[in-house]
């Protein structure tokens, strides 16, 4: 009986396995090494936001009208040939003389893409159950089965071939203008033998690739990317009195040279980008190892993130920009020196009922995640909760540990500094033993804490000064008098923490005695500012309250304060280092007092935020060796969810 | 008096209202034509535009690149044009002593010189039409005839900054009541008679003060011709 229950099992698991395959995800099909991966999720993105909706939106743009045009007759992205219930990836590979990009995209059954999307491109031999085809210049390739498409496309590192003997090994002209007899220029230099011969030696990156015949894939409409360099001739321009050549100060003879050798290495690189397409191409189709293994690529909300992107690292993300040794000669060091300790990195777009959000996190290597977690652990202070406002635009706080961060500075600066300033390595050391031994941090972290709370509250009406002309009725000379008129300022209270007032409360008694600053009532009024704005600073207890608003600290200092009893912003404010919250809908308002003006076409835009909730951005402590951090928009409630409310925006935009 | 001090100074500050842009929409404004001439046909001019009213408006503007289709210009921009136009008077035969200031806190721009006479002022007017290319403001020409010593202002309009002014909202314009153009002129003898219904001379009997809305001059509402005689 055993036995039979086993046996069934086993056929249960074999014919999912079987069934499974090719519907399996698509990350399987990602290779390992891929550097940058977007995963954008089919299944939340329908299921937030609806077919209709899409299809309005991408009717009214215009896509299917282009579609349209070629010959492939579309009502609805449901006509696609694309299956929605999986997931699609777009992912990047890097070597140092080439990048590829690839697209997978899941098929639905019995689609059509061969007839309906690449019809146009010629066709390659079919490989294990792939159809497979190649644009006219080779540069992009693709392939597909029942379940799933690849479109593998890219492009040579350019700076790849700066170096001379890749250049030379190439066949690529370096720059000489030693040469100038024209005589000795051929124009015929590009003969199929020699760029094979000169595309044929191996890359840096994988010198064991069997030649391939590039000649049959390039033949085939007749059309030669690599064996002609055609420069057309200068355009003749009738002015009716004489002809002259168009471009006349560019049809010198250097000039004609310099084109010609920009055309022939473009012919060159483009040849060799070919051949490595043709023969890596396979490799991408069947990958040996997929990232699948990598945690933070896989792991993400399934069900409400839109989309996910992986970062291999920082230092890969950077090279996308620029190579390593450009750096070093243009900055004097190599950037790779201060980004090293950053690692992976992820960005999710999640669709949160009426808010939507971009969350990041990024690896930490454990060096700097030593050096960075005792800098986030701090705690703030608890009594800022009895001076939250009651009405407020915005919010602003940072919590950090002002000791760790002073205990840390030296080795950042040791590490950062020493690689900027280049040459000046060991001053950086020196300056850095100096800052250690010289600072007091726990002295320092007493005057002043990391925790730091700032509001901007609502709008005050203050008298505002401003020139007026008074005139004298027996000359009308007129001299200039200050007069006021009511105006409306937004108001902000800081508060921070400092356990050792002493040096603040001296610097104000230094202004009292300059008659820059007057104390009255236990509030030090400061008089003399660049703005002629007045500042209040006011201490109680073991906090720091600095505002331009006199009543709001008189409050504080008189136990009157009105305090918030919103728990969500205490919530906010207590458990991330950093919290940045604009109220939205607070902003038509403000505009409008403060006569604040708002361009014609930002009008409907500035009227909706009213409708609008907060805008929020976060960044959290450092916890298991990652960093994090959240932008999150919360839509107004119109619609049944956030994507809603965006596609139906966007008819409007489009309208 | 000369002809071109007017249309020098108008168009100075039409360059500040219009290629300057942002200054037109700050909407509350005072601008000063002071003008103060000996019998001769020589003497100085300050022009002075305050903006201190609208100093938020006017920050706000300035921290802009465009304000619906119209270009606002840096502070670094306006005092390059600024000084352009000053070492364009200083170029100019028969002007003498430019001075300007820029007040960027309190928003006040004056430009002051002094002028030996017309022809001096008809070249630079020229120029300085010819450079900011306006041709949107309203004539304005001023001609002293010292043997009767009579001194006229001709004043016609055109609709051209009406036509800019009609692109803005009601709610927009309605602010500029509180906008006005000041016109001074002061002589080393006394007034005899002015002919503009709104001006008044001064009790020492030596100068004239007009003072008009803005909104007024941009509708074409008030006219700003004027003749004064000076007792011989």
């Amino acid at each position: 009986m055993k036995l039979k229950k086993n046996y069934i099992v086993t056929l249960v698991a074999l014919f999912s396995a079987v069934s499974g395959y090719g519907q399996q995800d698509l990350v399987q099909r990602v290779p390992e090494e891929a550097s940058f991966v977007v995963v954008v999720n089919n299944q939340a993105i329908v299921k937030h936001s609806s077919f209709e909706k899409i299809n309005q939106v991408l009717h009214k743009a215009g896509l299917f009208k282009e579609i349209n045009k070629e010959t492939l007759q579309l009502e609805s992205i449901s006509d696609l040939d694309l299956s929605y219930d999986r997931s699609a990836y777009i992912y990047k590979t890097d070597t140092d003389s080439s990048y590829y990009i690839g697209i997978l995209l899941p098929l639905k059954a019995d689609h059509q893409v061969g007839h309906n999307l690449f019809h146009k491109l010629k066709p390659l031999p079919v490989s294990q159950g792939y159809e497979r085809r190649v644009t006219t210049d080779g540069k992009t390739q693709v392939a597909w089965n029942n379940h799933s498409l690849l479109i593998l496309t890219g492009d040579v590192h350019r700076y790849y071939f700066d170096n001379d003997s890749v250049a030379q090994r190439y066949g690529l002209e370096t720059q000489d203008y030693s040469y100038a007899s024209p005589s000795t220029y051929d124009y015929d230099y590009l003969s199929s033998d020699s760029t094979d011969d000169a595309y044929a030696l191996a890359d840096s990156v994988d010198t064991t690739w069997e030649s391939y015949n590039f000649d049959d894939d390039t033949s085939y409409d007749g059309a030669n990317t690599v064996d002609s360099v055609v420069i057309p001739p200068p355009v003749r321009i009738d002015t009716g009195y004489t002809d002259y050549l168009a471009y006349d100060s560019y049809s010198d003879s250097t000039y004609q040279k310099e084109m010609a050798r920009n055309a022939k290495n473009d012919s060159l690189r483009n040849a060799a980008f070919v051949s490595w397409l043709a023969q890596d191409f396979d490799r991408h189709l069947h990958p040996s190892r997929n990232a699948s293994s990598h945690r933070f690529l896989n792991k993400f909300d399934r069900k409400n993130t839109l989309v996910h992107v992986w970062v291999r690292d920082l230092v890969g993300f950077y090279r996308e920009a620029m190579p390593y040794y450009m750096s070093s000669m243009q900055l004097g060091y190599g950037m790779e020196n201060l980004i090293y300790a950053y690692q992976d990195i992820v960005f999710d777009l999640v669709q949160d009922k009426h808010t939507l959000k971009i969350t990041g996190s990024m690896a930490l290597n454990d060096e700097m995640d030593k050096l960075v977690r005792p800098i986030y652990k701090n705690k703030m202070n608890r009594k800022f909760s009895k001076y939250i406002p009651e009405n407020h635009i915005g919010y602003f706080s940072i919590n950090f540990s002002m000791e760790s961060y002073l205990k840390s500075f030296p080795i950042l600066m040791e590490q950062w500094g020493g690689y900027s300033l280049y040459a000046y390595q060991d001053i950086a050391g020196i300056v850095a033993t100096a800052f250690d031994v010289i600072l007091d941090e726990q002295a320092i972290a007493k005057v002043i804490g990391g925790d730091h709370l700032v509001f901007i509250s609502e709008l005050k009406k203050v008298e505002k000064e401003y020139i007026d002309y008074e005139y004298d009725n027996d000359t009308f000379d007129y001299k200039e008098i200050k007069k006021t008129k009511d105006d409306y300022i937004p108001t902000f209270l800081w508060m921070f923490t400092s356990k050792d007032q002493r040096i603040y409360q001296k610097v104000l008694s230094l202004g009292e005695s300059k008659e820059k600053v007057i104390k009255a009532d236990g509030i030090y009024k400061i008089i003399d500012t660049p703005k002629s704005e007045i500042i209040y600073v006011l201490f109680k207890d073991d906090i720091v309250f600095v505002s331009n608003d006199e009543d709001q600290l008189s409050a504080i200092q008189t136990n009157r304060f009105q305090a918030s009893k919103d728990r969500n912003i205490k919530r906010q404010i207590f458990s991330h280092n950093m919290t940045a919250v604009t109220h939205l809908a607070e902003i038509p308002k403000t505009l409008n007092r403060l006569g604040i003006p708002t361009i014609k076409r930002w009008d409907n835009t500035v009227k909706s935020l009213s409708q609008y909730g907060d805008v929020t951005i976060t960044a959290g402590a450092a916890k298991k060796g990652r960093i994090t951090g959240e932008i999150a928009i919360d839509f107004p409630k119109k619609e049944t969810n956030a994507l809603q409310y965006l596609l139906e925006e966007l008819l409007h935009v489009i309208d | 008096m000369s002809k071109n001090t007017g249309v020098y100074t108008q168009r100075f500050f039409l360059f500040l209202f219009l290629t300057a842009g942002c200054l037109l929409w700050s909407s509350c404004f005072d601008l000063v034509e002071e003008i103060d001439m000996n019998h001769k046909g020589a003497g100085t001019i300050k022009a002075t535009l305050n903006l201190s009213k609208s100093r938020t408006k006017v920050a706000s503007l300035l921290k802009m690149k465009q304000f619906n289709g119209i270009d606002i210009p840096s502070e670094t921009t306006i005092r390059q044009e600024m000084e352009k136009t000053v070492r364009m008077l200083k170029s100019t035969q028969g002007i003498s002593q430019v001075q300007y200031n820029l007040d960027f806190h309190n928003y006040i721009a004056s430009l002051s010189c002094h002028f030996e006479n017309v022809q001096a002022l008809n070249e630079f007017s020229k120029t300085l039409s010819d450079q900011f290319k306006i041709q949107i403001t309203s004539y304005n020409s001023y001609r002293y005839d010292p043997s009767s010593q009579t001194f006229k202002r001709t004043y016609s309009y055109t609709d051209g900054l009406a036509k800019e002014f009609n692109k803005i909202s009601t709610e927009d314009q309605n602010l500029f009541n509180d906008a006005y153009y000041t016109n001074i002129m002061r002589f080393d003898k006394k007034v005899q008679s002015q002919s503009h219904q709104l001006a008044k001379i001064s009790a020492n009997k030596q100068a004239v003060l007009l003072k008009v809305k803005a909104i007024d001059l941009i509708k074409g509402k008030t006219n700003l011709t004027n003749t004064i005689t000076l007792v011989k």
